[in-house]
């Protein structure tokens, strides 16, 4: 037993657990220099507590064998569909007014960080139950439709920006899974049209939001605001930035949250080029060592867990940078590891104590 | 693939592998475009919401008598804007804001909602692309509403309360309030300020860049809540400079009180005194009537003709004063001596072709000191007759006449004096008497200088020094003020042989009331008739005039009395003017007296002073306060005193001393404790210049 527990911790991906800490110190850095005399001048210390939490999280979740947790996601699935309907009616009274811009990572949002998780693992489970290399279209439209269900009760709170999290882990399982390459264009062209009749679905902001992406100079003052602040902060931070606490658009409010979702504005405010590079780069090693794992993994469903974890991440940092530097409409998703908040940092160390679990198994099977 | 179970997942991960490393090359791409191509400009536009640049008003100049009386000063206060476009609710705001200032309600209200009304209409009409009719330069801001100007500390505590609270939009702002310690006094020359803090007449207004400084600039760090952080200065801007002007407090207002009561027994629409130092042009004092009080400084209408400075923006017709010139320029020339006949026609000159020339008492033959002395209009006729036009234009142009004198005050008038080419025929027999031309007091005041000095034109000026306050305490720095040197117009020789001629004119002409007890005095009087163009008729009224100097064998003055509109003529209405005006300027100004005061000395309560004259005099009179008959040295008053005469201090405190010193002007040392017993000089003396009195005291 003893003997296991010193393998189990030797054995576990230590580059990748070096990664995950040094982003999350120069986030915590980040954030303690972006809440300088805020309400929020504590929350750098409340991030490293989340983060050493965090730790302990990717350990535990690394023990129980994944095999096991495949087993079980019929009853997370369905437990973690109860506990979205619960928290859409108690959410919606709670937090209704609150959603514009997330400074509280409410109730309803935590539950839709981990449910990442439950997704993760059923895309695994199904598509490793799969007999065939090639999906049908019954398959896709199965796996579909389980992906689809959770979606929209996070639409519904209203969360688009998480929901959406969710297509990338589906995306990325059906790809590796086995999808033909005609399906692929028959969804892509599927897309295309429901796309332009989505727009109706969305509510006004969320429409303003898209807009101002398009075309954020339309009104400076109001939804344009935080994406013509964070290109400035970033632009202004030039080659080599201004130093840490020494960013004036972020000491003199003018970036929104700038220790959540405008993270790496700030920093890239205060660290200039060099230091946002650095901070890809060490995202770019982290996202490399998890497809690293997925490649390693001892089955199938060891490797989409994987992928699919990677496949989160990236699209977290694909939409946030890409929202910082005014490529991608704001939609209010953090910076994993770097942006502040404790869902948001258990649920990355969760996923990668998913990676870490496998990477685990990978000798014992 | 090693492993057959993931089947072709594995190379489809790769795949995955190389979107990523996509995206992190475009990102990576883009913020190489945002942070090393663009960085320059998202600097800027960092900055631009920053940053501000605000001015920092600077503080304006004092305005100063030549003894260092303040004349007029600046107070810093505060002002109360609000932004009426960041007003939500022009009620609620109006129903908190106007009682603590004083303001009513629904006024305020009404404002605030009519400036919000056309901010709307201009943007509702730049929104459909219409051009609103332009709006003149007055037109009130639509981003700032003044709501009250200089506050007192209970509106702006009350303010501040406001502030801290719902109504983070009052703004406080710096602003200046002008104080003029002295009131009305030199109202003409000091000026005043309009709405805006600027300059609109007088000194005020003349020297307004030099006194208002120049505005610094400072740049504030805010955020975006325009909350300031950091503030630090760019621009020091330029301190408003202190103006001295040659005005003497105590000799301006002798000119004010003796030109008001002058104006009440004569009758006169307006007048103006203009003192003179001969020597170097120095304005002593500018009185102007009718004047107004500081409060009710007339702002439009046809009572802007109030703020006039009559001594120098109003010419009238000189009258016989210009005797004075057609006289000096007939012994100048040589063609005249003092003693030279003159037939004066009886009285009656006839001039071929217009009607002759009129004398007001007919004289047989006079000598030129003669014509002078009893203002024969027939006997200057003659005289520039002998000289000719083109010498009199000579000399006109030699005392300054037709031309500025740039004493440094707005609005001068040159006077009228035609070019030569333009004269009549017949121009200089008139112009030698005073008429076809006119001129303002400071050019008379310029003109008798040139007697009173021994023959220098001289430029009158108004302002003594300016000196600029370093914005950091040190010392003043001096900004210098250039006037023309003298310019030599006639001899010393002639200078002084007009000279006695016009203190004949006092002595035994037409000024005999122009005398000034223990002085002798030069001058000439002036009466020019009123003609009524509408009325066709003359009307028994008169410019009456005075011009003189005192002493006569050094003038330390020039006094120039101008009466307009006056029943009385200038011998019996100017003339007693100049003698009140110079007494009291000579004795401030501690000129030695030269003659017994004997015959003319007032005697009686008549002659004593008013109260209020005797607070303002009493520095100024030498030996005032004496305990009568104490020293034999009294009697002699009036002959050898070069200084003041020293008090009898023994048996008081050091305080009431020091107090008694300071009312009389005089320098003193106090040197003990308790009660005087010993002073040198001894009661009565004479202080001589440049000592102090020693006082010594014992308990």
């Amino acid at each position: 037993m003893i003997l296991l527990l010193r393998r189990s911790i030797r054995d576990l991906d230590w580059t990748l657990i070096l990664l995950a800490v040094i982003i999350t110190t120069l986030g915590i850095v980040q954030i303690y220099s972006a809440t300088l005399d805020t309400v929020w001048r504590n929350a750098w210390w409340k991030q490293f507590v989340w983060l050493i939490a965090g730790l302990v999280l990717m350990y535990a979740i690394a023990q129980v064998d994944y095999h096991t947790l495949l087993g079980r996601v019929p009853i997370f699935y369905i437990v973690g569909l109860l506990v979205l309907i619960t928290t859409l009616f108690i959410g919606t009274r709670v937090f209704g007014s609150r959603r514009w811009i997330p400074l509280f990572f409410g109730f309803h949002f935590q539950v839709s960080e981990f449910f990442k998780l439950v997704i993760i693992l059923l895309v695994a489970r199904y598509l490793t139950e799969v007999k065939s290399q090639r999906l049908s279209w019954f398959d896709l439209l199965k796996l579909g439709t389980l992906v689809a269900i959770p979606m929209a009760l996070i639409m519904k709170q209203p969360d688009l920006g998480t929901s959406l999290t969710y297509v990338p882990v589906l995306l990325t399982g059906i790809f590796l899974g086995g999808l033909r390459w005609q399906h692929a264009v028959v969804i892509g062209l599927v897309a295309a049209v429901l796309l332009p009749a989505g727009w109706f679905a969305l509510k006004d902001y969320q429409k303003a939001r898209l807009v101002t992406f398009l075309d954020p100079a339309k009104d400076p003052r109001g939804a344009g605001y935080q994406v013509i602040q964070s290109k400035i902060a970033v632009g202004a931070g030039g080659m080599w930035g201004k130093g840490v606490t020494r960013g004036t658009q972020t000491q003199l409010r003018f970036l929104p949250v700038p220790h959540t979702d405008f993270i790496i504005s700030a920093f890239g405010e205060e660290h200039g080029f060099t230091g946002i590079l650095v901070v890809l780069g060490l995202y770019f090693l982290l996202l490399m060592q998890i497809v690293q794992n997925a490649q390693a993994a001892p089955d199938r469903a060891g490797m989409l867990i994987c992928m699919g974890v990677a496949a989160v991440m990236l699209f977290h940092v694909f939409v946030n940078t890409g929202m910082a530097v005014g490529r991608m409409p704001v939609t209010g998703i953090p910076l994993p590891l770097m942006s502040y908040g404790g869902s948001s940092l258990l649920s990355v160390f969760a996923m990668l104590g998913l990676v870490n679990n496998v990477r685990l198994r990978r000798l014992v099977a | 693939m090693a492993r057959p179970e993931t089947g072709g997942a594995s190379h489809r991960a790769v795949i995955v592998g190389r979107i990523i490393f996509v995206w992190a090359a475009l990102v990576a791409g883009r913020l190489i475009q945002l942070q090393v191509f663009e960085h320059e400009e998202w600097s800027r536009a960092a900055r631009g919401q920053q940053q501000h640049v605000v001015p920092v008003p600077s503080d304006r100049g004092e305005i100063l008598d030549r003894t260092g009386q303040t004349l007029a000063a600046s107070v810093r206060t505060q002002t109360a804007a609000v932004n009426p476009q960041r007003v939500p609710d022009p009620d609620f705001f109006a129903g908190n804001v106007a009682p603590i200032l004083g303001l009513g309600v629904p006024q305020l209200a009404e404002e605030i909602r009519a400036l919000q009304l056309r901010k709307q209409r201009k943007l509702e009409a730049k929104k459909n692309g219409q051009t609103l009719p332009a709006e003149g330069a007055n037109a009130p801001s639509l981003e700032q509403l003044i709501l009250k100007r200089h506050l007192s500390t209970t509106e702006r505590a009350g303010l501040e309360a406001l502030r801290s609270g719902a109504f983070r939009n009052i703004e406080i702002l710096r602003d200046y309030k002008r104080i003029y310690p002295n009131d009305r006094l030199a109202i003409h020359v000091v000026g005043g300020l309009d709405e805006d803090g600027g300059g609109n007449f007088g000194i005020e207004a003349r020297l307004n860049a030099d006194l208002q400084g120049r505005p610094g600039k400072m740049r504030v760090l805010s955020d975006s809540r325009q909350d300031t952080y950091y503030s630090w200065v760019v621009d020091p801007g330029r301190q408003g400079a202190n103006i001295t002007l040659t005005i003497h407090r105590l000799i301006q207002h002798a000119a004010e009180v003796e030109l008001v009561k002058a104006m009440a027994a004569s009758g006169a629409w307006s007048g103006s005194v203009v003192v003179m130092d001969p020597q170097t042009g120095e304005v002593l004092a500018m009185a102007n009537a009718p004047d107004f009080a500081r409060d009710l400084v007339p702002k439009s209408g046809s009572d802007l003709k109030l703020r006039t400075n009559i001594a120098v923006q109003t010419p009238c017709e000189p009258g016989s004063v210009m005797k004075m010139i057609t006289v000096t320029m007939g012994l100048e020339t040589g063609k005249f001596t003092p003693e030279t006949p003159i037939y004066c026609e009886n009285g009656v000159f006839p001039r071929p072709g217009r009607r002759p020339i009129h004398d007001v008492h007919h004289y047989g033959v006079l000598d030129v000191a003669g014509v002078l002395i009893k203002s024969s209009n027939i006997g200057v006729t003659k005289i520039s007759l002998a000289v000719g036009p083109d010498k009199l234009a000579e000399y006109l142009a030699k005392f300054g006449m037709g031309r500025r004198t740039n004493v440094g005050l707005p609005g001068e008038s040159r006077g009228m004096l035609r070019p030569r080419e333009k004269w009549d025929p017949a121009s200089h027999e008139y112009m030698s008497f005073g008429h076809e031309i006119s001129a303002t007091a400071i050019q008379l005041a310029r003109a008798v200088s040139v007697i009173a000095n021994g023959g220098l034109l001289v430029q009158p000026h108004i302002v003594l020094k300016k000196e600029r306050l370093s914005p950091k305490g040190g010392p003043a720095e001096v900004v210098p003020v250039d006037y023309d040197d003298p310019v030599r117009s006639i001899t010393p020789e002639t200078a002084f042989v007009v000279r006695r001629i016009m203190e004949r004119v006092v002595l035994e002409g037409t000024g005999k009331a122009a005398r000034i007890p223990g002085y002798s005095a030069g001058g000439k009087t002036g009466s020019a008739e009123l003609y009524d163009p509408k009325l066709k008729r003359w009307i028994n009224r008169h410019n009456s005039s005075f011009i003189g100097f005192a002493p006569v064998t050094n003038p330390r003055i020039v006094v120039v009395v101008t009466l307009n509109g006056s029943v009385k003529l200038g011998g019996a209405s100017a003339a007693p003017v100049f003698s009140k005006v110079a007494e009291t300027a000579l004795r401030v100004l501690q000129v030695p007296k030269d003659v017994p005061e004997d015959e003319v000395a007032p005697t009686g309560p008549d002659a004593m002073p008013t109260k209020d004259e005797t607070l303002l005099l009493a520095a100024a009179k030498p030996g005032a306060d004496l305990p009568a008959g104490t020293d034999e040295e009294v009697t002699d008053q009036g002959r050898d005193v070069v200084g003041p005469r020293v008090p009898d201090f023994r048996g008081k405190s050091a305080p009431a001393v020091l107090r008694k010193a300071l009312e009389l002007g005089l320098p003193v040392h106090v040197s003990g404790e308790g009660l005087v017993r010993r002073q040198s000089p001894a009661p009565g003396r004479i202080l001589s210049a440049g000592s102090a009195v020693e006082v010594s005291c014992r308990r």
